[in-house]
């Protein structure tokens, strides 16, 4: 008879992790929350030595804070060019604004600003198509 | 003395290429235009010595000037300052390089 207690309890249990591994996987966006973060660089009147670029995490995305001043170098070190997709957060009448696609070409470097914190949120999400793509975030 | 204009490279989410830094005017200096978030990257090619840059301040009270930001580059150095606030550096920044034939500089909009 103290069985049931007992299975009642490792049941409750069960259930408890399923909804905190669910919770995990998926925001109430349904953006996995799984994205890596890469911190911004902020500069100051104190000079910063230039940032190596952090190989970007093509599986979950990344997520980066973001003030609409911040400013992102992407570098494509593989032979083809590759694309970024930056994450709008915007919903209209159950419609999703587009998203922003960068590409970047074989072997480039390029930079890209002024993604509005009301379009794309304080945390920007971004997934690149490869992990041969590496960025910097800067902070002005 | 007129300081040379050294314009800033706007981004925006359309991507540039990375900004080349460019000669300095190690005479008569540099003019920028300065938001506060100019973002100014400083190279020093100079294997055997730092060099500077320094971005002059226009506050002045009591008849007193506010002292001047210098910035040291390391010997082969790359560095990048932003945060000069316009009510003291203005919005038209000048700055004077410490050596034009070793220091470049590039001067970025976020």
């Amino acid at each position: 008879m103290t069985f049931a207690p007992v299975l009642r309890l490792v049941t409750a249990a069960f259930a408890a992790l399923c909804l905190l591994t669910s919770a995990l996987r998926r925001s109430p966006e349904g953006d996995p929350v799984t994205a890596t973060a890469i911190a911004s660089v902020q500069l100051s009147q104190t000079p910063t030595a230039d940032p190596t670029n952090v190989a970007c995490d093509a599986v979950n995305g990344n997520i980066t804070p973001n003030t609409g001043a911040t400013c992102f170098r992407l570098q494509n070190s593989d032979t083809a060019s590759h694309t970024v997709v930056f994450t709008s957060i915007v919903v209209e009448d159950s419609l999703a604004l587009a998203d922003l696609t960068v590409t970047v070409g074989a072997s480039d470097v390029v930079w890209v600003s002024q993604l509005p914190v009301d379009v794309f949120g304080a945390q920007v999400s971004y997934l690149a198509s490869n992990a041969l793509v590496k960025v910097t975030a800067f902070e002005p | 003395m007129t300081a040379t204009p050294m314009a800033s490279t706007q981004l925006s989410q359309t991507p540039v290429s990375t900004p080349v830094p460019g000669a300095v005017d190690g005479t008569n200096g540099n003019v920028s235009v300065n938001t506060g978030a100019t973002v100014f990257r400083l190279k020093n090619s100079d294997s055997g010595a730092t060099q500077t840059v320094t971005f002059y301040t226009i506050v002045t009270e009591d008849g007193l000037s506010l002292e001047n930001l210098v910035i040291t580059i390391p010997e082969s150095g790359d560095v990048s300052i932003s945060g000069l606030p316009v009510d003291v550096f203005g919005s038209q920044v000048s700055w004077l390089a410490s050596s034009a034939t070793y220091v470049t500089v590039s001067v970025t909009e976020p």
